[in-house]
């Protein structure tokens, strides 16, 4: 029972415990023993203890935060550098963090989202990560596997719709059944997909936005069953996507704002196994966890390659959770890294401030004696202290706060292009709730050492030695222990930086082996089935636009169905003449015409490039390039060596073509490798869609030629944006630009905040010696001397700090080796252009006052106090 | 009323009773919380946990002084200050005004009290 009491009274603030606990114990027992009161009386008692308790608690506090305010006033300079020191730490922090939230941490817009994976099958010989799911493998999946409820393949469509005014062309995404499903979505009205739907012959049931249905059919419910045209094909509404619902695209790591959804037709030749062009998700049944449902994927892909070796063999799964893939350009683990960066330059600010207040020391000896002569306790003191520290943080915390979203509304606007989400950065009540808990954390790191030191050495023999300069001050050493932490952090955190910058501009500068300048290339025309139905039609359209473009651009036009960073590759099986179809052989796909090579910069290496005789007419060809040749079994000359490869919507079987030539690789993007490709000319492989690269200077009269050149084919088909292919490659290294942008503003702040601590710390340093350099210059010492002095005692901590900091530094480089590309993580140009922009800017930061102890007037410092 | 007590005024309820439970002399806190219990008829009762906080504050404010008790040096007794007794006499003059302003409003019947 009086262990009860006894804790109850830790309600109590400390002195007043331990004043009057044992007489509060004692009235009770004497109560007790007297009167035999019983258990209500007990209640009572540990109800008033623990309410005058906090109460007296609470009193305490804005007593003490009143003090504070006034003291703050008194000492103008110094809050002011503590606040904007706090908010650079604190910002920073509850900054990244709302990021890390609204990307990682915040719900998907998917009810099952948390329970869904999405994976493909990639080839062992790439090291492009995801790559895709045929149909077939998707089926099999579904059927084969134990722990995945239901499996789902989609893929990016367009359409255009008519019969509601003037055409418009909606994104369509092209689903197998299960999709809804898997997400854990529901439908607003009628119904999504059945397995019935999608075994009819022709599934013509489609799924509309909530957009769609409110802005052409009015958000009428009665829409459901409604048929519509869609290229010129019927097709009946079965239900309506709830609002704000968006396809994932796992494959841009974004969404995919489709207007309809559409089932995946079966029989398409786009349905075969070899063709692996669908992106695909799965949801976990209850009952197995990831891991096990992974394991339940390898079982079903060892099932298949001893079904279907030749489409198994070297194709291995990459899982990932659907969340992992939505965070577009920028990966969980680079956001993860900008968050220890953010911690870092945290641990930064508290060890500066904390410096700071112990530059108090001295001119606070005086007061602080006072008090203990007054009889407050030391206890007390130091709370008085970190309640300081704690009224300082709150006012840095709403800074840094309204300084971080600034930043951030920024930053949204820069990237929310390649980062889905990032517009839905607000301030709700986990972002409030986290820079509460940061604020309170930083008053207790940054303030609660300085507080106690400050508290427990004010002797009270200091009121006769307080402000006499030369006394040891207080905490001395733990300064020097602050600069040393702030400097290695600081070399850290810079280092890191400098490796993400490195890695980005060599990102942006690797060699492709195209042309990566003065080329302006298109998004993919949809050729217009309905006006050009047949392949002819489509062949002599090609042939329009072809002398369109040069009519406009002059002889560097090029046609294809795809180029390098298109995202438009086409991977098809095929065979090779002397070579048993094992089905190893895959190749990319392209269909060019002749200028592509020139245009692009592709170089000949053997034989010769398509020529206008190439003609659908003509023998059929193909050119190939090295990393093709290298798939061949004799690794020789390719030329004459004859192959066989399906072409998309070509009718008949494929046709024996003749390698003619060979050119030079090219690359998707700096983290990819040279696939095997095939070029066939455009003329004798006719693709549904096309694109167009053309070689001139980027101007908005060019684009617009462009694009002008592609709305003459068909007025009703809208044209395909045009960019430049720095553009391109820009978007490609977008996620590395944010996390080196990122990176670069915390190690700036990092390094501001330890320069500042390191100049602090030597003022004060200097300031409390004012009167030893006075004597030292007035027995005859040099001002060079007593600059050496102070650089003396400092450089010692600067080369500890770097010490340190390397080790550090390596450390942090190897937790982020995956983000870094063709960068070492321990880097030696980086490290060593870190190390010498660190110690230069710590030694000019301790050369001002260095100077100012120089210039010391002997006899104004004998005179001082 | 002396014009020094006037920011002091009025007492908390619970202030006021353990100045009167101290006006015959000194007392430790169980006795204190006794008094006030007795002179309440058991309508205020302070337990230890609400007590102490309020002898503190007297104490610092120079109401009450403490005196050991020469039998048991753990047990501690309060006594009655100058200065507390000057503002016990503020309080119940202040509370005597009170109460006639009433009587003169016939809220009180002329003999009660």
């Amino acid at each position: 029972m009086h262990g009860l009491l006894y804790a109850a009274c830790l309600a109590y603030p400390g002195d007043f415990r331990k004043n009057y606990r044992t007489q509060i114990v004692n009235d009770f027992e004497l109560r007790r023993r007297t009167e035999g009161t019983g258990a209500a009386f007990l209640l009572r008692l540990l109800a008033d203890i623990i309410t005058t308790g906090l109460s007296m608690r609470a009193e305490n506090l804005a007593r003490d935060v009143g003090n504070a305010l006034r003291r703050l006033r008194k000492t103008k300079l110094m809050a002011v550098v503590i606040v904007i020191t706090f908010a650079l730490g604190i910002g920073a922090n509850v900054g990244v963090f709302s990021v890390l939230d609204a990307i990682l941490l915040a719900p998907l817009p998917y009810p099952n989202a948390d329970r869904v994976l999405n994976f493909a099958l990639s080839d062992v010989h790439s090291t492009s990560g995801f790559l895709a799911m045929s149909l077939p493998d998707v089926i099999d999946l579904q059927q084969r596997s134990v722990a995945l409820r239901n499996v789902a393949g989609f893929m990016e469509d367009g359409k255009t719709l008519t019969g509601f005014g003037k055409p418009r062309s909606l994104n369509v995404s092209d689903v197998t059944y299960a999709f809804f499903d898997v997400l854990g979505t529901r439908s607003q009205a009628g119904r999504f997909f059945s397995s019935g739907d999608a075994r009819s012959q022709n599934p013509d049931a489609i799924v509309i936005s909530d957009r769609l249905w409110r802005s052409t059919f009015a958000g009428n419910p009665n829409v459901v069953g409604r048929r519509v045209l869609l290229d010129g094909t019927s097709y009946q509404i079965i239900g309506v996507a709830p609002p704000g619902f968006e396809s994932p695209a796992p494959e841009l790591g974004s969404f995919f704002n489709a207007d309809v959804w559409t089932l995946f037709p079966q029989n398409s030749p786009l349905s075969r196994r070899g063709a692996r062009d669908l992106s695909a998700i799965g949801s976990i049944k209850a009952g197995f966890t990831p891991q096990s449902a992974r394991a339940d994927m390898q079982r079903v892909l060892d099932q298949l390659r001893r079904r279907y070796p030749r489409y198994y063999r070297d194709w291995v799964w990459s899982i990932r959770p659907l969340r992992d893939a939505l965070v577009g350009a920028i990966s969980p683990a680079a956001l993860w890294a900008a968050y220890a960066a953010a911690a870092g330059v945290f641990l930064i600010m508290c060890a500066n401030i904390a410096g700071l207040l112990l530059t108090q020391s001295n001119a606070r000896t005086h007061e602080l004696s006072l008090r203990l002569a007054l009889g407050a306790s030391r206890k007390r003191i130091a709370s008085q202290l970190l309640t300081e520290s704690g009224v300082l943080a709150v006012l840095g915390g709403a800074v840094g706060l309204a300084i971080a979203f600034a930043a951030l509304r920024v930053f949204a606007g820069l990237a929310a292009a390649q980062i889905p989400r990032l517009g839905s950065i607000r301030i709700d009540l986990p972002i409030v709730a986290y820079a509460i808990a940061i604020v309170g954390l930083a008053t207790v790191v940054a303030g609660s050492a300085p507080a106690w030191i400050l508290a427990f050495s004010a002797p009270l023999r200091a009121i006769k030695a307080a402000g006499r300069s030369g006394s040891r001050a207080a905490g001395k050493g733990f300064q020097s222990v602050l600069v040393v932490a702030e400097l290695a952090l600081a070399l850290a955190l810079v280092t890191s930086s400098g490796l993400a910058i490195r890695s980005f501009y060599g990102l942006t500068h690797a060699d492709l082996g195209i042309r990566t300048s003065g080329l302006l290339v298109t998004d993919i025309y949809a050729i217009p089935a309905r006006r050009f139905p047949t392949i002819d039609a489509k062949r002599a359209l090609l042939h329009r636009l072809d002398s369109a473009l040069t009519a406009i651009a002059g002889p560097r036009v090029a046609l294809g169905s795809n180029y390098p960073t298109s995202n438009a590759s086409i991977q098809m099986s095929l065979r090779i003449s002397g070579q048993p179809s094992n089905g190893n052989a895959i190749a990319a796909l392209a269909s060019v015409s002749p200028a592509y090579f020139d245009t692009l910069g592709i170089s000949l290496e053997r034989g010769r490039i398509f020529a206008a005789g190439d003609t659908s007419s003509a023998a059929p060809v193909a050119i190939v390039n090295g990393a093709f040749s290298r798939l061949l079994r004799a690794r020789s000359n390719p030329l004459g060596t004859r192959i066989q490869i399906a072409v998309p919507n070509q009718p008949g079987p494929p046709v024996w073509r003749t390698i003619v030539g060979q050119v030079s690789d090219d690359r998707d993007g700096p983290t990819a490798v040279a696939q095997p490709t095939v070029y066939l000319p455009l003329d004798q492989a006719v693709t549904p869609w096309i694109t167009a690269i053309v070689a001139a200077p980027d101007s908005a009269a060019m684009r617009s030629k462009i694009e002008g050149a592609f709305a003459s084919l068909d007025p009703a088909a809208e044209p395909p944006p045009v960019e430049s292919i720095a553009q391109r490659l820009g978007e490609e290294a977008s996620g590395a630009r944010l996390s080196a942008a990122l990176l670069t503003v915390l190690a700036a702040i990092a390094l501001c905040l330890a320069i500042a601590g390191i100049f602090a710390v030597v003022s004060y340093s200097v300031s409390q010696r004012f009167q030893e350099f006075g004597i030292r210059m007035a027995v005859g010492s040099s001002a060079v001397a007593v600059v050496r002095n102070v650089l003396g005692g400092i450089a010692v901590l600067i080369a500890a700090g770097v010490a340190i900091g390397l080790v550090l530094a390596a450390a942090a480089g190897r937790a982020i080796v995956d983000q870094l590309y063709q960068v070492k993580p321990v880097d030696p140009l980086v490290l060593l252009s870190v190390t010498v922009l660190l110690v230069a800017s710590a030694l000019v930061a301790a050369l001002l006052p260095a100077l100012r102890a120089a210039r010391i007037d002997p006899a104004a410092a004998l005179r001082y106090e | 009323m002396p014009a020094d007590f006037r920011d002091v005024l009025p007492l908390s309820p619970r202030v006021f009773y353990v100045l009167l439970a101290l006006a015959d002399g000194e007392h430790h806190g169980y006795a204190i919380a006794k008094a006030v219990e007795t002179q309440t008829g058991g309508a205020v009762r302070l337990t230890p946990g609400t007590l102490y906080p309020i002898i503190r504050q007297m104490l610092s404010d120079g109401w009450i002084a403490e005196i050991d008790h020469d039998d048991d040096p753990r047990r501690r007794c309060y006594r009655l200050t100058p200065r507390g007794r000057r503002v016990a006499q503020a309080e119940a003059s202040r509370l005597a005004d009170m109460v006639r302003m009433a009587r003169n409003c016939n809220f009180l019947p002329a003999g009660a009290i």
